[in-house]
């Protein structure tokens, strides 16, 4: 094996184990997705998008090597199997993002519409509260 | 009568009569201290004793008992609109939640059903006696229009006793009981403090909601955003990975 390929095997391998830790950080916070709490999901987001920057990185480099990858279709099949459950388990994040978007939109027009608050501020959150509905759509 | 005033020529006594063996002397020949509720007017003398015959004038009194019925069910009416529930319009009034206002009525109708201990006849100590009832909705009418004449022929103070006596006369115990709500520190005035204490803390309370509820709304604003921003963060990332699942990225 060349040092070209031994490095860029290895960079495969890093590859894959940042791939590894955003899967696992994303399973431990999805499943147990009620309990967290928007800044949670907002860390989590911004962790992955350093490794992916990361990833991104690696990805140019190894590029650049330009050798062969016959040897290292171990790391990709292993790589494209955790890609495959972080889209699966991706499509459940975004799925409940969505839900708590629209609640907290409800609950915004409820606000808006409380009968107890007579005053000019209320009349203006009342039509925040229909363009919010309106980007809903 | 033996004398009657002429003016100058007999100044130092201007008349002189007697009522029932009671000689009365009075520097004028209208007289309205001999009898009571009665005026007379000396114009002659006579040699022997004259009968007089009063009438008690029954009319002029009963409407004054008649204008009291009007006044004290104008009260009832105004307690029922105002404290009370308007069966027509299935709607209770402003006060109906104050057992003060609520109590009036009752209040009232004891006293106007009771029984009034300084008479001088005790065969008149209700309105019953005098022909005078409570309806079912608590107001006052002239049920036996004859049983009130009676009694006012037979002695009109009876009736006046009843009203007027000052130790427990009808209209003293309504001037009492209502002296007592409107005074200064009355029970009105009272009652009044009372919801205007409900009215400032409730104020503070729609004021402490209203903050909590512009806070939280800021708050729910802020999150809305967030969410949007995690949405677009999440699906970015997603196409991210996608690109590895089909091997296009090696």
């Amino acid at each position: 094996m060349s040092r070209q390929t031994h490095s860029a095997e290895e960079m495969l391998r890093q590859e894959y184990e940042m791939f590894a830790m955003i899967l696992d950080e994303t399973r431990q916070v999805v499943d147990h997705i009620d309990a967290q709490t928007t800044d949670s999901l907002m860390n989590l987001l911004d962790t992955r998008q350093r490794w992916i920057e990361e990833l991104k990185r690696l990805e140019i480099r190894r590029r650049q090597m330009a050798v062969s990858v016959v040897e290292m279709t171990e790391f990709q099949r292993r790589m494209t199997n955790v890609a495959k459950s972080l889209v699966a388990i991706d499509a459940v994040l975004f799925d409940y993002v969505k839900v708590r978007k629209q609640e907290i939109a409800k609950e915004i027009s409820k606000i808006a519409d409380n009968s107890i608050r007579g005053s000019k501020r209320f009349l203006t959150d009342e039509k925040k509260a229909k363009v919010i509905d309106i980007r809903q759509e | 009568m033996t004398e009657v005033g002429t003016g100058t020529s007999n100044s130092q006594l201007n008349s002189k009569f007697t009522i029932d063996s009671l000689t009365f002397y009075r520097n004028s020949n209208t007289i309205s201290d001999a009898l009571g509720g009665v005026t007379l007017q000396l114009l002659n003398t006579f040699s022997t004793a004259e009968t007089i015959t009063v009438n008690s004038d029954t009319s002029s009194v009963k409407d004054e008992i008649r204008g009291f019925i009007d006044s004290y069910n104008d009260i009832l009416g105004f307690l029922v609109d105002n404290a009370g529930f308007n069966a027509e319009t299935r709607k209770y009034g402003e006060l109906a939640n104050d057992v003060k206002y609520r109590g009036i009525k009752t209040d009232l109708w004891k006293i106007v059903t009771g029984r009034i201990n300084g008479v001088s006849n005790s065969n008149f100590n209700r309105l019953f006696d005098i022909g005078i009832v409570t309806k079912s909705d608590g107001s006052l009418y002239i049920k036996d229009a004859d049983k009130l004449e009676t009694a006012l022929k037979t002695n009109s103070r009876y009736v006046s006793d009843l009203f007027n006596n000052s130790t427990d006369g009808i209209v003293i115990q309504l001037q009492n009981y209502v002296t007592n709500m409107v005074k200064s520190g009355g029970s009105i005035s009272t009652s009044k403090q009372v919801v205007d204490q409900q009215v400032t803390n409730l104020e503070g309370r729609i004021k402490t909601q209203d903050e909590y509820l512009y806070k939280r709304e800021k708050q729910l604003f802020s999150e809305f955003t967030r969410m949007q921003e995690m949405m677009l963060l999440i699906s970015n990332q997603q196409n991210f990975f996608q690109q590895y699942t089909n091997g296009i990225i090696f």
